[in-house]
């Protein structure tokens, strides 16, 4: 038996052991479990383009234990980033907590778990999947523990939600989170996904997360990843923007020993914008897989992707772009780069930026660079008194600062600047 | 005015770019308190020594000697010959980019301080310095917010480089073509900061193809490159008989 098989066999155990007498969701996961058994995992072959340069056989090789259901939050490290005015979520290994105290009447929080939850809100988990086999999304509502499901109903509203790892075992657990978040339209919503974990912790995390923004809504979401060391992360997202809705986004990637982002955003309604702003930082033999797609399917919609990439030690990074511009969608406007800094020549940088244009008339672009640091740069800031490492740590945390500069909310950025900017290496020049 | 202090001393100095020889036995001296011009036709290797007195890793030095300030400058890393006292006025300024003006400018300020056994200024302290050079070259607020040259034009770079010879005040400016591509107000806003940097107590090497910015900045001496080394010295009205007649009579030999 290879892994795949040993693994799906997992799954299967486990989802019997879910399953009980008061729980909605059983049957979804066992809907799910089905399916998989079908179609398993997505396989690292030539061909796959989508999972080209990641092998999830280090996701499947794993014994798992089950996951630890309930954890209480006081095991839990402390939580150095509370923005002020933000309302706190915390989801522990894909469960949500039970002390969640929101005081926001625009924020409607269900779950599975505790049965509030309605068949109706069930059934919108994986809608917003497309029409192909999303395999990590259906491992994850067959292995579920919660479906949680965050609907903003107006205003202008501020939310933190912790996705937080936590296992003290030696073996490794298996978390899914699952969330869905629905914001009504002209609604406000500042989102903070916050992916960690204890140090050592040794865990899987394969997360979804499903977000429709209706007509006139904004949605700006910061995700974080900083999982532990040891943790595996993926992460399937799906994006829906209804007309004259707006979408920005930024993801900061750090943590974690191999991670993938499958960011997939859908614009069919007229007027919608899309920003992605990314920002990756690899170090030591850290693999981090960034797919990103965009979907222009109707007129008059714009959509930026910015993301920017350091690499160092023997880390492996990827960023996989891809803009689709339908038959239907004239005057899109679309750009796309990806920047790199490779600054170790053992790390690894797969950039592809690509482009499919099935109209006329729009305008649209794409780019990436890779490259180490440029010797007449520095050559320009040593001759005004700066030293080789002064000089190099200024144009890294530079290069950096593009994206952080960005960010609007105070805390935030500080923070940004403490965990990205103030442990960023320095370059080690060969002359 | 001179004090007959040598500041910069450069002995049969031979130097190549990409295998080829740009530099041939090329000697010259400044003392304290001259403001000298180097012109010369293109190619003439006017670049290349700026490039080498402010130790660009691109350039090799085959032989010769370059002392400053009593010191000998070719072993020397670029930081280290600007906290002596040397600054080099880019031709061509690179864009930092996410490096703010401010930030650059302190540390440069800051990293020479150190060097020079003088504690770091304050920011209220280095902000008044900065803003009374700024008004100088009439550098705006804005603009000190902005990226290290990112997004600015040929004149806002030129005028960059003033601002910064302004505030970290050098024994040694040498300004690589300064004037070049710039327009009639941009030329006089740099070479009043020449003007104004200039003093008994330092120097100034020009580098320049045009007689026009003479107008403006008055040198004590003209010298004229041609294939790597000094042709002919003179003063200032050496400048105006090479505007009548060109380079040509002097690479007659």
């Amino acid at each position: 038996m290879n892994s795949n098989t040993n693994f799906i066999d997992f799954v299967s155990k486990t989802t019997d052991k879910l399953n009980s007498n008061n729980d909605i969701a059983n049957e979804f996961r066992l809907n799910n479990l089905s399916k998989l058994k079908q179609i398993g995992l997505p396989t690292h072959r030539k061909g796959n383009e989508e999972w080209k340069y990641t092998n999830l056989n280090k996701f499947t090789s794993i014994n798992y234990i089950l996951p630890v259901v309930e954890t209480e939050d006081s095991n839990l490290k402390s939580q150095e980033l509370s923005p002020k005015e933000f309302e706190v979520i915390n989801i522990i290994n894909g469960k949500l907590s039970k002390k969640n105290n929101i005081n926001n009447s625009y924020i409607n929080i269900k779950s599975s778990s505790i049965n509030t939850l309605t068949t109706n809100e069930l059934n919108k988990f994986n809608s917003l999947l497309g029409d192909k086999n999303e395999q990590m999304a259906i491992l994850n509502s067959a292995l579920c523990t919660d479906y949680i499901f965050i609907n903003i109903t107006g205003g202008n509203v501020k939310l933190l939600i912790n996705f937080i790892n936590s296992n003290n075992s030696e073996n490794f657990i298996l978390s899914n989170p699952k969330v869905f978040i629905n914001i009504d339209s002209k609604s406000q919503l500042e989102l903070i996904e916050n992916h960690y974990g204890n140090k050592n912790s040794k865990y899987t995390s394969n997360n979804v997360l499903e977000i429709k923004i209706n007509k006139q809504s904004n949605l700006k979401h910061y995700r974080l990843l900083e999982e532990s060391e040891n943790a595996i992360h993926t992460n399937t997202t799906r994006v829906y923007l209804d007309e004259k809705s707006k979408f920005k986004s930024f993801a900061f990637s750090k943590g974690a020993q191999m991670a993938r982002y499958d960011l997939k955003v859908s614009m069919p309604h007229e007027h919608s914008e899309v920003e992605l702003n990314g920002l990756y930082c690899t170090s030591g033999k850290q693999h981090l897989d960034n797919y990103i797609n965009l979907d222009h399917i109707a007129p008059h919609c714009i959509s930026r992707i910015n993301y920017k990439g350091i690499l160092n030690g023997e880390s492996h990074a990827i960023f996989g772009g891809t803009v689709l511009v339908r038959a239907g969608a004239i005057k899109t406007d679309s750009r796309q780069t990806d920047k790199n800094l490779v600054l170790s020549p053992k790390a690894e940088i797969d950039t592809k930026p690509s482009l499919f244009i099935y109209v006329d008339d729009v305008i649209a672009g794409h780019g990436a660079t890779a490259g180490n640091i440029d010797e007449q740069t520095v050559y320009y800031m040593r001759s005004r008194g700066l030293d080789l490492e002064t000089a190099s740590k200024m144009l890294i945390s530079g290069f950096a600062m593009e994206i952080i500069d960005k960010v609007t909310i105070n805390e935030l950025n500080n923070y940004l600047i403490k965990t990205y900017i103030n442990t960023l290496p320095s370059y080690k020049f060969d002359f | 005015m001179t004090n007959n202090k040598i500041i910069l001393e450069i002995k049969n100095l031979n130097a190549s770019v990409a295998n080829t020889q740009i530099l041939k036995d090329f000697n010259l001296t400044i003392n304290m308190g001259e403001k000298h011009t180097l012109m010369g036709p293109n190619g003439s290797g006017k670049s290349t020594l700026a490039n080498i007195l402010a130790g660009n890793p691109e350039y090799i030095v085959d032989s010769g000697e370059i002392n400053f300030l009593g010191q000998t400058l070719l072993d020397k890393a670029p930081e280290i010959r600007a906290c002596l006292g040397l600054f080099l006025a880019f031709q061509y300024p690179v864009e930092l980019p996410g490096v703010r003006m401010w930030q650059f400018l302190k540390s440069s300020l800051d990293s020479q301080r150190e060097y020079n056994g003088k504690d770091p200024l304050s920011t209220k302290d280095f902000d008044s310095i900065l803003n009374e050079c700024a008004e100088k070259v009439d550098i705006s607020q804005d603009f000190l917010k902005r990226n290290v040259n990112e997004g600015f034009s040929g004149g806002e770079k030129k005028r960059n480089e003033i601002l910064q010879l302004t505030l970290i005040n050098p024994k040694l400016a040498i300004l690589d073509e300064t004037d070049s591509g710039l327009d009639i107000d941009a030329l006089k806003i740099v070479s009043n900061g020449i003007e104004n940097f200039s003093s008994p107590n330092n120097s100034v090497l020009l580098v320049t193809h045009y007689q026009r910015i003479l107008n403006y900045v008055k040198p004590d001496y003209v010298h004229v490159m041609i294939d790597g080394k000094i042709v002919k010295s003179g003063d200032k009205s050496l400048a105006l008989e090479l505007e009548k007649k060109g380079y040509d009579w002097l690479s007659k030999k």
